[in-house]
């Protein structure tokens, strides 16, 4: 059972509390990509079971990294989660662009967990 | 000099000189007096000819009488010197005295007729022949006296001769004279009576002549005086009303009378008024620039603040979930409250900026008052409570609705009933009432019994950021409560005002479109509705369960309230995307019915993840809207949804649809028990941090 995720951030904060929150799941595996580019090829090499994807990076925007995503055949298949904290209008672009769905920053831990579970049961 | 007409005019729409240029810049009095004068004109020339040629008549008749009068007079005296002349031949023939009768009385007359000959004998060239006429009947006459008294004396007949000679002679002579002063007059009567006749008809031409003219001088002067007038006021009006609708002017003549003038007026308006639609669109430019500014910034701005709140909301949740003392959890509660008090800020700052660049999207739909009015109460109890104060609702009508976001109007009324709270006395009321409205609309009020406002800052407070008077007091509040709550009733279609008696309390009105009347049930009868009628006596009953995706309730109840009325069917309702696709997975309805607009997510992923999901794939989900476009539409029923309803949902094809559907456990001939149903609702505003978020059942599924 793939139990790996990839988290593409560029924000410490944000990612040591998400690495926080996955102490409770130590089933998962997590990979950290700090930008766009290095974020695909992780996704590419690691083959996780879920990408969390800031919308954020500091060389790409998340609609960019998707579409990546999205016309690698490596990596067309993993379902997206979008984390953002940007307007509803954007989160929908990013929904008609193959994201599987959105949370939005901040969030609500007992949201993201069961986003989490529900991907990696 | 009056001022040109504006330059702006096209070139040549004023090529006019001469007589024509002068008509134009006279005045109206000016011109219409001069259409006036002509016709008089014409009339006074044919009245003093008319004059003159009647003086001439006169005149010629005066001379044709004077004429005949010396005819007459001549011809008397010629009468009257033959007839002495008869009697004295008589007598000198007869030698009887009595033939001298005639001849006496001749003469007698003779004196009165040879002074009325002189005296007629006025008109030029008549005197001199007068004279000679009168010398003539002198001579006759005294010739007529010598034969006379030769007979007296006796004289021989034969001896009278010579003197009867003489007097045959002078009386021929005189007869010449009268003849030539009897005539000439008579020809000059007639020659009178031809220029007389001339002259008349002369006059009646002239009176004909001067009707006709005049007339047509009159009629044609008015016409074009008229015809001008108006063909020029028309140019005028047309460009009014070009004026009226910004379109450009028709070029037209310019003129120095006062239609000119008028035109003139209206150009010089059209300068103005193009002026000034510039100087508005640039500024209006130049607002829509700065909104947009503000609304990226605000936007920008809120992205900026939330990200490092992440970190914060995150951590400080995973503390609390952590072994804590008294004094360190009451300090995490502290930070979590400030941490999602500056979210609901940043969250309303974004909803302001979004109502006024117009990216907010609403559903709008037909809602209940008073469950809206209930949920919300129900929600600020907690609150409400911890300040003493109550919740009063008055709201009797069972089947109000209006047309509004359920969402946003519970935003709305959450934000009026907050506010509420925080400006009111300990122990003090709120009361929430709902008022329908003659025209098409109803109010809700949401009173409280606080110190009010004054009424010089009832306005204020819809400001953002105008916190009345919150320096002094300890009183929490975003500061944009209100003017959120005024743009989202805006954003409906509606409004929110206030008023105020300071010291007795404040009144928030909210008024909004009327909807039709919805079919309330009671909340009893809704749970009850729910429970599927599955007894002992019907132990392999096909039933269909129906799973009701929707967050609006006063739907949930209509649907509710109409399955209740068909056998076999068993409903269970989720209001959001998300509960409604787990509850999918757990208990497997025959078939889903799913609202498009959903709080969390949108119907067309939840329909994506319903038919991707093994486990909810073989469901038949009908998608409910009331403004899907048919585009999307075509792409629900192409990604797998059933059939599509409008909203709202009209309950006769709806049944159609229930009852033609055959359910797939039916044909699976595997009949499941009934599943226990229960009817339930979630509140507006249950998302992640909303006050009342129930974080206890969240915490056991750790």
């Amino acid at each position: 059972v793939n139990h790996a995720m990839l988290y593409i951030e560029d924000n410490e904060s944000n990612i040591s509390l998400v690495e926080a929150l996955l102490k409770r799941r130590p089933k998962i595996e997590l990979h950290i990509a700090m930008t766009g580019r290095d974020g695909v090829r992780a996704a590419i090499d690691k083959q996780p079971g879920l990408i969390l994807l800031d919308n954020r990076l500091p060389d790409a925007t998340g609609g960019e990294v998707l579409h990546e995503l999205a016309s690698a055949t490596a990596t067309a298949a993993i379902p997206v989660v979008v984390l953002s904290s940007d307007s509803g209008a954007m989160i929908e672009e990013l929904l008609e662009n193959g994201a599987a769905e959105s949370i939005a920053k901040p969030f609500d831990i007992h949201q993201f967990m069961s986003v989490i579970d529900r991907y990696l049961p | 000099v009056r001022p040109k007409r504006a330059s702006s005019e096209p070139a040549g729409a004023d090529q006019v000189h001469g007589v024509r240029r002068w008509w134009l810049d006279l005045s109206l009095r000016a011109k219409g007096l001069i259409v006036v004068a002509v016709p008089l004109i014409v009339l006074i020339a044919v009245t003093l000819t008319n004059v003159m040629l009647a003086q001439n008549e006169n005149h010629e008749r005066t001379v044709s009488t004077r004429a005949r009068t010396l005819a007459a007079a001549a011809s008397l005296v010629l009468t009257d010197a033959l007839n002495a002349e008869t009697g004295v031949r008589g007598y000198a023939a007869t030698r009887d005295p009595a033939f001298l009768t005639p001849y006496h009385m001749a003469l007698a007359r003779l004196g009165g007729e040879r002074r009325s000959l002189r005296e007629a004998a006025v008109i030029d060239g008549y005197g001199r022949q007068q004279r000679a006429a009168d010398a003539t009947t002198g001579k006759v006459l005294s010739e007529l006296a010598q034969i006379r008294s030769a007979v007296g004396r006796d004289v021989p007949t034969a001896s009278l001769l010579p003197g009867l000679l003489k007097g045959k002679a002078a009386m021929d002579l005189l007869r010449r004279r009268i003849a030539s002063l009897a005539n000439g007059p008579a020809a000059l009567v007639l020659s009178q009576r031809k220029k007389i006749s001339a002259l008349q008809t002369r006059i009646e031409l002239l009176n004909v002549a001067a009707l006709v003219l005049g007339l047509l001088a009159a009629v044609a002067g008015v016409g074009l005086f008229t015809s001008g007038v108006a063909r020029r006021v028309t140019a005028n009006a047309e460009n009014a009303r070009r004026l009226g609708e910004g379109q450009p002017f028709e070029p037209g003549t310019n003129a120095d009378d006062e239609i000119g003038r008028l035109g003139e007026s209206l150009d010089r308006a059209q300068g103005l008024l193009s002026h000034r639609s510039t100087e508005l669109i640039t500024a209006r430019d130049e607002a829509l620039k700065a909104t947009r500014a503000k609304n990226a910034f605000l936007s920008s701005t809120s992205h900026e603040l939330r990200t490092p709140l992440n970190s914060i909301l995150g951590f400080t949740q995973l503390l609390e979930m952590s072994e804590l003392s008294d004094e360190d959890a009451d300090s995490v509660g502290r930070i979590l409250g400030a941490g999602r008090h500056l979210l609901a800020l940043i969250n309303e700052l974004i909803d302001i900026a979004r109502i006024e660049s117009g990216d907010l999207s609403l559903s709008l739909e037909p809602v209940l008052v008073r469950s809206v009015i209930e949920e919300t109460s129900e929600l600020m109890a907690p609150i409400a409570t911890e300040h003493s104060i109550r919740i009063i609702q008055q709201c009797a009508h069972p089947a109000l609705a209006v047309k509004a976001d359920r969402q946003r109007l519970s935003q709305v009324l959450v934000n009026l009933i907050s506010n509420a709270v925080k400006y009111n006395h300990r122990d003090g009321t709120i009361t929430i009432s709902c008022q329908e409205e003659g025209t098409g609309q109803v109010t809700i009020v949401v009173s409280d019994t606080g110190p009010g406002i004054s009424p010089e800052n009832l306005e204020r407070i819809f400001v953002p950021f105008e916190r009345l008077g919150a320096e002094q007091t300890a009183v929490e509040g975003t500061g944009i409560g209100l003017p959120l709550a005024r743009a989202l009733a805006d954003a409906m279609h509606g409004r929110l005002t206030a008023s105020s008696v300071p010291g007795q309390g404040s009144a928030f009105t909210l008024t909004l479109p009327r909807a039709p009347d919805l079919v309330h049930v009671p909340a009893p009868d809704l749970v009850t509705a729910g429970v599927a009628p599955a007894g002992p006596h019907h132990p392999a009953r096909a039933g269909v369960s129906v799973l009701y995706i929707e967050d609006n309730p006063a739907n949930v109840e209509v649907v509710s309230r109409f399955l209740h009325s068909k056998p076999n069917t068993t409903l269970m309702t989720e209001a959001s995307g998300r509960a409604g696709i787990e509850r999918a997975a757990r208990d497997v309805p025959d078939i889903i019915l799913l609202d498009l607009h959903l709080p969390d997510l949108r119907g067309d992923q939840v329909l994506s993840e319903l038919k991707t999901e093994p486990a909810t794939a073989a469901i038949s989900v009908v998608v409910l809207s009331a403004d899907a476009s048919p585009g999307v539409i075509h792409r629900l029923l192409a990604s797998g949804a059933l059939a599509y309803l409008t909203k709202p949902v009209e309950l006769a094809e709806l049944g159609e649809l229930l009852d033609t559907f055959v359910p797939l456990r039916a044909q699976n001939q595997q009949p499941q028990p009934a599943v226990p149903n229960r009817v339930s609702m979630s509140g507006p505003g249950a998302g992640p941090f909303s006050p009342g978020a129930d974080q206890e059942s969240a915490k056991e599924a750790w």
